[in-house]
């Protein structure tokens, strides 16, 4: 057998989405093939600290969290090239890694912050780059970027937190007076989040102060948009293999017209139906035989697209609108690393991708990128201060 | 007493089964006790791109009906029976070359198969297969023996005087859990627990993969090790963090890629 590879799971992290997060890794690292990696979980607690240990592995013991956190290591990744490993914070010891795998969803770990880190650090990630993950974190910032580039988008407000809580009339009637938010529902959301947490859907201009007010318990911004009446969401995941690859769409089925928190992860974990497997075990009628072919082919060509815009890697799903009134298709959201990481559309996707190859594939990606940036010239000695 | 499927053949009830994909090598699934075919259903459509499925319900278990001879009344099957049973709706079928999957009670079955019909097995995989016999410690085998002597004490007991002391106090606090379930399989299982199939392992000669939980508890690694030892050039991988079903949630995936792996290195296709 080959020597397996050291591979570091990173999970939790200071973000809203902290046990989402949890459920995938904890999912993702039983897929993970031991014949090729070794696994060293490395879970980020709420209050920022770095723990390793087996104990990480078994569901449970996050119950106990923060009380069972004194069982575990604590570790840390030292931004110095050439540690290539975590190092031990009392002793120094450096626990080798060969590649890093964030598994984060949200704030400082989907959005560039911890692959600024990885990059100081010049160590192997899997996903996204700092840029990529950066963009695509900002709902506005990423929509302004493909709307820029073709990709037809729905218009969008952003309003800043201090902004509104200057004056919270002013900002309700500017929003207002913009014609394309002049006729209710419009949906409020915090502009760096996922997992539909604080999502408003705003039936009357007397309840925009309250939905600002529910976003900015999270987000320091809030995004803005019209409501697509008859709408039908269209999922599609897109990866990297050198080249962007498009799986199966998915419709994701919602009993309340949106996607809840609740209908993404409680719903399905009830004491009789097991624990939630994350965004695996939603409703959702993946690869649908009757949508029209134009609008499925209009979804790949727009998400690929999307993709390789924003320099995306690893895995991710890039959500549609499909608006069933005017028979237009819109951008929505692209998540860079997707709950359970979409592994049940790449199932359905003809090749048929395992959850096992989608990550091996990830890695083997992050070690081809790593060696391609370790070969760029980032020295070229001190001639201006020595000329001086 | 070597029997054949036409000298040996039970009664026969319909079997329920449920067939996936459309190339490739035909891979039999066989479950374990008290699951039914819908415990192996995920791991089938992942290998059903690649290989033509049949997912079966054993007989008494999911959609196939209990047999009379399995029965308790019956006097209960071995897995010998199982085994026959399964051999006979393969004939019947039409299937003549196969790749067979079975997991605990079905890696009985599959064991069986394997070795008494070297031509019809094309491969074998067992994943958590009982069949051999678990080495136990001190304890346990005094723990074992005590209860021996407690349930032949409360049978008398319970033939001179009319009581119930076997089925009231001492299955419900020492059987096992499988065995308080078993109903009218409770014969069956009884008949099947302990068989020991390392005669018939140590004669198989079709490619073997193992695949073991390193947490299974049921049917422990040591009998992974044994059944390596026992099949010549069986390839054995034991998984780190799984129990007795490894094929479980995203299990599947990874024990799809293990299958798919074993097969194309072996060489096992279409017949």
């Amino acid at each position: 057998m080959a020597k397996r590879r050291k591979i570091a799971v990173l999970f939790g992290g200071r973000s809203v989405e902290h046990e989402i997060s949890v459920i995938t890794a904890l999912q993702l690292m039983l897929a993970v093939d031991p014949a090729l990696y070794d696994i060293t979980p490395v879970y980020i607690a709420p209050n920022g600290c770095w723990y390793t240990g087996d104990a990480l592995l078994n569901r449970t013991f996050y119950a106990s969290v923060p009380g069972s956190l004194s069982a575990l290591t604590e570790v840390t990744l030292l931004p110095k090239p050439g540690i290539n490993g975590l190092t031990v914070q009392a002793t120094g010891l450096v626990l080798p890694v060969d590649v890093f795998v964030p598994v984060f969803h949200g704030q400082y770990g989907e959005d560039g912050c911890i692959q600024g880190l990885f990059e100081l650090a010049q160590v192997p990630y899997t996903g996204s780059s700092v840029a990529a993950s950066a963009i695509t974190m900002n709902k506005y910032f990423c929509k302004v970027y493909l709307g820029a580039h073709g990709v037809p988008v729905l218009p969008a407000a952003l309003i800043n937190r201090d902004d509104a809580r200057a004056d919270i009339e002013a900002t309700v009637e500017s929003i207002c007076s913009r014609s394309e938010f002049s006729s209710f529902p419009l949906f409020i959301k915090p502009c760096n989040l996922g997992s539909s947490i604080g999502v408003s859907r705003v039936g009357a201009k007397h309840e925009l102060a309250a939905a600002l007010a529910k976003v900015f318990r999270y987000d320091t911004h809030a995004l803005v948009e019209p409501c697509v009446s008859e709408i039908m969401e269209i999922n599609v995941s897109v990866r990297d293999v050198g080249r962007a690859q498009a799986s199966v769409v998915e419709i994701p089925v919602s009993q309340s017209g949106v996607l809840s928190y609740e209908e993404k992860y409680l719903r399905p974990g009830g004491k009789k139906s097991g624990p939630s497997q994350g965004m695996a075990s939603l409703s959702r009628i993946i690869d649908p035989p009757d949508l029209d072919p134009d609008i499925r082919n209009e979804v790949v060509s727009h998400a690929v697209r999307s993709f390789s815009l924003l320099g995306c890697s690893g895995v991710a799903r890039l959500d549609f609108i499909y608006d069933l009134a005017a028979g237009k298709l819109y951008f929505n959201e692209l998540n860079a690393f997707p709950g359970s990481c979409a592994f049940y559309l790449w199932a359905r996707t003809a090749p048929r991708v395992l959850y096992t190859e989608l990550i091996n594939d990830m890695i083997e990606t992050a070690l081809r990128t790593h060696q391609s940036f370790a070969s760029l010239d980032r020295d070229i000695g001190l001639r201006a201060l020595k000329g001086a | 007493m070597n029997l054949t499927a036409a000298e040996h053949q039970p009664e026969s009830p319909p079997l329920n089964v449920v067939r996936l994909g459309s190339s490739g090598p035909t891979v039999v699934m066989l479950h374990g006790w008290g699951r039914s075919l819908e415990a192996l259903r995920p791991l089938g459509e992942l290998l059903s791109s690649s290989c033509q499925i049949v997912l079966v319900d054993l007989p008494g278990f999911g959609s196939s009906p209990l047999p009379q001879g399995a029965s308790n009344d019956g006097g209960g099957w071995s897995t010998e029976e199982y085994a026959q049973r399964v051999k006979a709706w393969l004939d019947t079928a039409g299937i003549s070359r196969c790749v067979l999957f079975g997991h605990s009670f079905g890696g009985r079955i599959s064991v069986r198969l394997a070795a008494r019909y070297p031509g019809l097995v094309q491969g074998l995989v067992l994943v958590g297969s009982h069949g051999l016999t678990v080495e136990r410690s001190f304890g346990q085998r005094l723990r074992s023996r005590l209860i021996k002597v407690a349930v032949s004490i409360a049978k008398r007991i319970d033939g001179l005087f009319g009581t119930r002391l076997f089925a009231h106090y001492l299955a419900p606090r020492f059987g096992s859990r499988d065995y308080n379930a078993a109903g009218d399989l409770r014969k069956t299982l009884v008949k099947t627990v302990n068989e020991d199939l390392a005669q018939q392992a140590g004669t198989i000669t079709a490619p073997t993969l193992l695949l073991w939980g390193e947490d299974d508890r049921e049917t422990p690694p040591s009998l992974a090790r044994n059944y390596n030892r026992l099949i010549a050039g069986s390839d054995l991988f034991i998984f780190p963090h799984k129990g007795h079903e490894p094929f479980a949630d995203v299990g599947s995936h990874l024990l799809c890629g293990h299958i798919e792996r074993f097969l194309a290195e072996r060489g096992i296709n279409a017949p």
